[in-house]
């Protein structure tokens, strides 16, 4: 029987992305295969407007190689939806706060997969699973919002957990 | 606790993560909290579910154990992984 060993760390800080500047993408590139797990937590808003956020893996632009069930509440109504999407959360001017888990990032054997859980004080929160429709490992990953910008003072920090 | 089991589409596997509270408290019953789906965009397959969970019983966890339903059977390269929280000082 195995003994039960407590890892010394879970989360392990890879990087941090702080925006100085009106910005229209964020990539963490040449993430290392190192990980088992992938966790991005994104603090940010849009200069104006709303637009969904999109997630792109490896710099796989088309939208049809990932899909999505998610399910969401505005305070006053509720709702669910699910099919091929590469959108992930909706940006407002009001920060928000999303966080996203990939799945055996390094894996090779499987589709990646990713929970989102976001939480926008002015709109809505919404709870989603993803499906990028590739085995390849993760090697970059793209945060942008669609047709908008996100306002200076972003942060975007992923961290590894390890295999 | 993550798991991605598969959901019948060639590579499509599920996810889901659950969170065990004061799995070692002896002095209330253990409760969990779940989100998870899967998504193969087949058959109106799609899922998405957050819940919580009751184990009526004060014993601390000593083991757990995750299985599909009846007749089913995890298939190769599901991936189950246990992660602690350590617990802060009193």
């Amino acid at each position: 029987m195995a003994v039960y060993d407590p890892p010394v760390a879970t989360y392990i800080p890879l990087q941090t992305i702080t925006l100085g500047a009106t910005t229209s993408s964020v990539t963490f590139a040449s993430i290392p295969q190192t990980y088992r797990d992938l966790i991005v937590v994104a603090q940010r808003r849009t200069v104006s407007g709303s637009n969904s956020e999109k997630v792109h893996l490896n710099g796989d632009t088309t939208g049809s190689n990932y899909s999505r069930v998610l399910m969401y509440g505005t305070g006053s109504s509720t709702g669910s939806t699910s099919g091929a999407n590469d959108s992930t959360a909706g940006i407002t001017t009001t920060i928000s706060q999303t966080v996203y888990q990939f799945m055996d990032a390094s894996a090779t054997d499987k589709h990646t997969t990713f929970l989102v859980r976001d939480n926008n004080t002015s709109s809505l929160v919404t709870a989603g699973t993803h499906r990028w429709a590739n085995t390849d490992a993760i090697t970059s990953i793209t945060l942008l919002v669609e047709s908008n910008s996100y306002a200076a003072g972003a942060t975007f920090s992923i961290y590894g957990i390890e295999a | 606790m993550t798991a991605v089991g598969n959901t019948g589409v060639a590579g499509a596997f599920g996810l889901g993560i659950t969170d065990i509270f004061d799995a070692f408290d002896t002095s209330k019953n253990t409760t969990t909290r779940t989100l998870g789906g899967r998504n193969p965009v087949n058959n109106n397959e799609d899922r998405i579910a957050l819940s919580s969970g009751l184990w009526v019983n004060t014993d601390a966890i000593t083991s757990l154990r995750l299985s599909p339903e009846a007749g089913s059977l995890w298939l190769a390269n599901s991936r189950f992984s246990l992660y602690g929280i350590r617990k802060g000082a009193a």
